[in-house]
């Protein structure tokens, strides 16, 4: 697959949270106004660049120093290895954050932490980045990444203008507006996803018929 | 303010539903609820996996990763106790990999005790690792019971019954997950919103049904 | 049990490299955090004491206790800071202090500035992870419009008038987010009722001070 088509996938056809049904507990939790999805998209990007990139090297390395025999035993431990490295990526970027985005890491509270158990980037860590060479897992990093924060964006953009009549902060409407709050409730989360899921495959079985 | 027993595990169950309230456990609880048998099974199991990788994150958090007097480095290797490490930025790493580890073992012990057991649960059980609620309870456990590195008053006890009670509440939607979905399977749903798309409706109904706990007052 | 014991010693170098990494990083960063909670301090008295060109923290020595209550070493924590309207100690206006409590997920940190009859000025949240939409909401400082949660609603109470709707009391809490709500208001509630005696400020609690 080209390089370009490879970007794309994560944004469309294999799009994480639409498609794959991954990362979901981010999605939801996150999705309350789009400065956080952003801001979560972002974050998650980068660990899925930086543990892309050090799986598809690690998995070379081994290839080159180890026989066939020592790489069928280096498999049996390539999981927490993977663990290892994404965790540590993940760690990074509660530090930064902390430092330098200190409103940010507020809001995304606990989810920073838990973007190491963010199914996606085990997800292709073990599925992509294990079995690809470098560059192509960087590029589906990217892709995947963008695809994500896409995602949440567009959960997040219904959720911030019906739940609190804001868009990125600026309130969009007149006084007069009453704002949807069960929106940026949970209850809301669940019911945007769904209605987009539905409206996805509703698009996808109507391409089917033309 | 102090946490009682009985108020820990209302929040747990109800009040802070750690799916519906939380959005911690969703992948399991989409992927797992579609049958009754499978769905407790899997609430068992998470339920287990919780309250001992909460025990166990708790006891390595409190005695090696915080800079206190409790810390081993202070206890055991008599490190004066201004220069005792400050490893808490070492949390993430270590307690998935506790977790990881936990599930490994778990799924060896299983496997050797009861084999039916464990051709049920079978591919559900490594997935418990990613199961981001596991990972969320014990660093909750850690945020709300822990202040400047030191342990707040029964710090240990409401860890643990925070994991319990945490793993009940999942446990109990799951189960409510799969008999609605269990009867929708013969309802006459919209070609697009088979499967998943409905089940996040479902969930979105449950959570507004449990929004209504949360004006309890459990003082 | 060679294989495994291998296999270890493999993951715990890898393990351990990754440590070395982030110990680095966390090393690097640590001032910076260090920096943005001093900054964060001073933003948060600037809000609750505007008119204050002096401020004097006023400290006690908090004994750091080991399990069987011997002190190990002392530590200076500041108690509360005086307020002063010139550069010098001459116009005490106000009084402002920190107040914690445990909320939903996390523990809830409020600046409060209070006048010297012991009425807030304001108060400012200054550390919170509570559920993003919803206890996370408590930061919200618009106009107070008497039915939504603001911090603004705190001006001009005293310490009896500290019980959120639902306890009996006059401050409204957030809407599903009883248990911050609380938590803020009784945390500024208990702080209050040590600081006053302490300052010699009589209240409706506690009118015979001397």
């Amino acid at each position: 697959m080209s390089l370009v088509a490879e970007f794309v996938k994560g944004i469309y056809k294999e799009n994480p949270v639409f498609r794959l049904a991954l990362g979901l507990c981010p999605t939801l939790a996150v999705s309350t106004s789009i400065s956080n999805a952003i801001g979560m998209g972002a974050a998650t990007t980068f660990v899925l660049l930086g543990s892309n990139t050090m799986v598809s090297l690690i998995i070379l390395l081994f290839t080159k120093i180890l026989s066939e025999e020592g790489q069928k035993s280096i498999n049996k431990i390539r999981i927490p290895v993977f663990i290892v490295v994404i965790a540590s990526f993940v760690t990074i970027v509660e530090m930064i954050m902390s430092a330098y985005f200190p409103a940010l890491s507020e809001s995304l509270g606990i989810f920073i932490p838990l973007i190491v158990v963010n199914c996606i980037i085990l997800g292709r860590a073990e599925g992509y980045a294990s079995k690809n060479p470098l560059i192509p897992s960087i590029v589906d990093a990217l892709g995947m990444g963008a695809g994500f924060t896409l995602a949440l964006m567009a959960i997040a953009l219904l959720r911030e203008l019906l739940g609190s009549g804001e868009f990125l902060g600026h309130t969009l409407f007149g006084g007069g507006f009453k704002p949807v709050l069960l929106m940026i409730l949970p209850p809301g989360a669940f019911l945007v996803i769904g209605l987009y899921l539905g409206i996805l495959n509703w698009l996808d079985a109507r391409k089917k018929q033309s | 303010m102090e946490y009682g027993i009985f108020q820990l595990i209302i929040l747990s169950i109800f009040i802070n539903n750690f799916v519906l309230a939380r959005f911690l456990g969703l992948c399991p609880y989409m992927g797992v609820s579609k049958q009754l048998d499978s769905a407790i099974g899997m609430g068992m199991a998470v339920t287990f996996v919780m309250t001992i990788a909460s025990l166990v994150t708790w006891l390595l958090y409190n005695f090696f990763l915080a800079p206190t007097y409790q810390s081993v480095f202070y206890q055991v290797f008599h490190t004066p106790i201004q220069n005792v490490p400050d490893l808490t930025f070492l949390r993430t790493i270590v307690f998935i990999l506790v977790i990881a580890s936990l599930v490994q073992f778990i799924e060896m012990y299983i496997q050797k005790i009861s084999p039916t057991l464990y051709k049920a649960l079978g591919i559900y059980l490594p997935l418990i690792t990613t199961n981001c609620a596991i990972l969320g309870v014990a660093v909750l456990n850690i945020d709300m019971f822990f202040k400047d590195g030191l342990p707040l008053h029964n710090s240990f006890i409401n860890t643990i019954v925070q994991a319990f009670a945490a793993g009940l509440g999942f446990t109990l939607v799951l189960i409510l997950m799969a008999g609605i979905r269990e009867k929708l399977e013969l309802a006459n749903i919209p070609k697009p919103f088979r499967g998943l798309p409905i089940a996040f409706i479902i969930a979105g109904l449950m959570s507004i049904a449990f929004l209504g706990f949360s004006g309890m007052n459990v003082e | 049990m060679n294989n495994i014991l291998r296999l270890s010693i493999v993951l715990t170098i890898i393990t351990l490299i990754a440590a070395f990494v982030l110990a680095e990083i966390y090393r690097i960063t640590k001032p910076r955090i260090e920096e943005q909670k001093q900054a964060k301090t001073q933003e948060a008295l600037a809000i609750v004491l505007p008119e204050a060109k002096l401020l004097v923290p006023v400290n006690q020595k908090v004994p750091v206790k080991d399990g069987d209550g011997n002190v190990l070493y002392e530590r200076d924590e500041v108690l509360y800071y005086k307020g002063y309207a010139n550069t010098d100690t001459t116009h005490l206006t106000g009084y402002a202090f920190e107040a914690a409590g445990s909320g939903y997920s996390s523990i809830v940190e409020t600046m409060v500035g209070i006048d010297t009859s012991g009425h807030i000025k304001m108060i400012k949240i200054i550390s919170q992870k509570e559920t993003p939409g919803l206890g996370a909401l408590c930061v919200n400082s618009e106009p107070f419009n008497g039915k939504k949660w603001s911090t603004l609603q705190f001006v001009g109470k005293g310490i009896g008038d500290l019980k959120v709707d639902k306890d009996g009391g006059p401050i409204v809490s957030i809407t599903g987010a009883t248990i911050t709500s609380r938590a803020i208001t009784n945390s500024i509630k208990d702080k209050l009722s040590t600081l006053l005696p302490e300052l010699k400020i009589a209240s409706a609690a506690n009118p015979e001070v001397n």
